[in-house]
């Protein structure tokens, strides 16, 4: 896959715009798998999708061949979801929070043994409490703990330092913690 | 809430499955690329620069046209030579010459 992308990526510098179509093909599940985690609505996980393969190709030309291929567009997915949530918080005054369907709530009162969670439904709870979250703790904490990725990792992704992250991961966690005890005392209201 | 439950809780969000690529998403981006290269290379005309820039150039000359016009009407009050004499005098010196 990896020497795939860089024969691709050696194609399209030759001229063959038709090879990045075939890169796209071959990264954008990994694309919308990322953006998946920060924006429910498939409609816009499309357009971010698609904002982060032009903007890859816009900086091809910056790319060393260092890293995999697919790393140095997991970079570019994760900046472009950073973007996204933090316009998203500067509008989240106007838009109205999403319902939490009963199972959820039945989750969040222990009527629910933890199993029977879907991920859909645990999505539903978190995507709630992280609004109590800044949008880099989102991501941290999303690359962390959902995407299961190691410090090392999630700093290579954000440009950010091992401590930075550490803390993040921390402050997020308990910043969670708080928000969803109350989003339980408001469901049991 | 303890850790634990929050756990339980990222542990079941891990487990949602990744949506699917809706059909033609490749080609899609394709056509994208080439509308934004298209229209980044689009050759601007002289005269549509000069189509697009036609009322800041008519109001900057109407503008040079009363500047003109007032000078020679306060010069012509004090009884100054006015612009148009010293234009009359610079050609008939140079003609002369």
């Amino acid at each position: 896959m990896e020497n795939d992308d860089a024969e691709l990526v050696a194609r399209v510098r030759a001229g063959s715009p038709d090879a990045y179509t075939d890169l796209v093909r071959h990264n954008q599940q990994q694309v919308f798998s990322i953006l998946h985690r920060y924006e429910r609505d498939i409609h816009l996980v499309e357009d971010l999708a698609q904002e982060t393969f032009t903007k890859a190709w816009r900086a091809l030309d910056r790319f060393d061949g260092r890293a995999p291929f697919q790393h140095w567009l997991s970079r570019i997915a994760v900046h472009v979801a950073l973007d996204h949530v933090r316009r998203r918080k500067r509008l989240a005054g106007t838009i109205a929070l999403p319902d939490i369907g009963e199972d959820s709530v039945g989750w969040l009162r222990d009527e629910l043994p933890p199993r029977e969670l879907e991920g859909r439904q645990a999505r539903e709870i978190l995507d709630l409490a992280m609004r109590a979250l800044s949008p880099a703790e989102q991501i941290v904490i999303t690359l962390m703990e959902i995407e299961g990725r190691s410090v090392k990792e999630i700093c290579s992704l954000t440009g950010d330092s091992s401590v930075a992250v550490r803390v993040r991961a921390m402050r997020a966690r308990s910043k969670l913690r708080k928000a969803i005890e109350k989003l339980e005392d408001s469901e049991h209201e | 809430m303890n850790d634990k439950k929050l756990n339980q809780l990222f542990a079941a969000a891990r487990r949602e499955t990744p949506p699917v690529v809706p059909a033609g998403f490749a080609e899609r981006v394709q056509r994208g690329l080439g509308q934004s290269s298209a229209s980044t290379t689009t050759v601007v005309s002289f005269w549509d620069q000069l189509n697009h820039n036609f009322a800041r150039y008519a109001v900057a000359a109407a503008a040079m046209i009363m500047l003109c016009a007032a000078v020679e009407l306060s010069q012509s009050f004090n009884h100054d030579p006015s612009i148009a004499d010293d234009v009359n005098q610079i050609c008939s010196d140079w003609m002369l010459h």
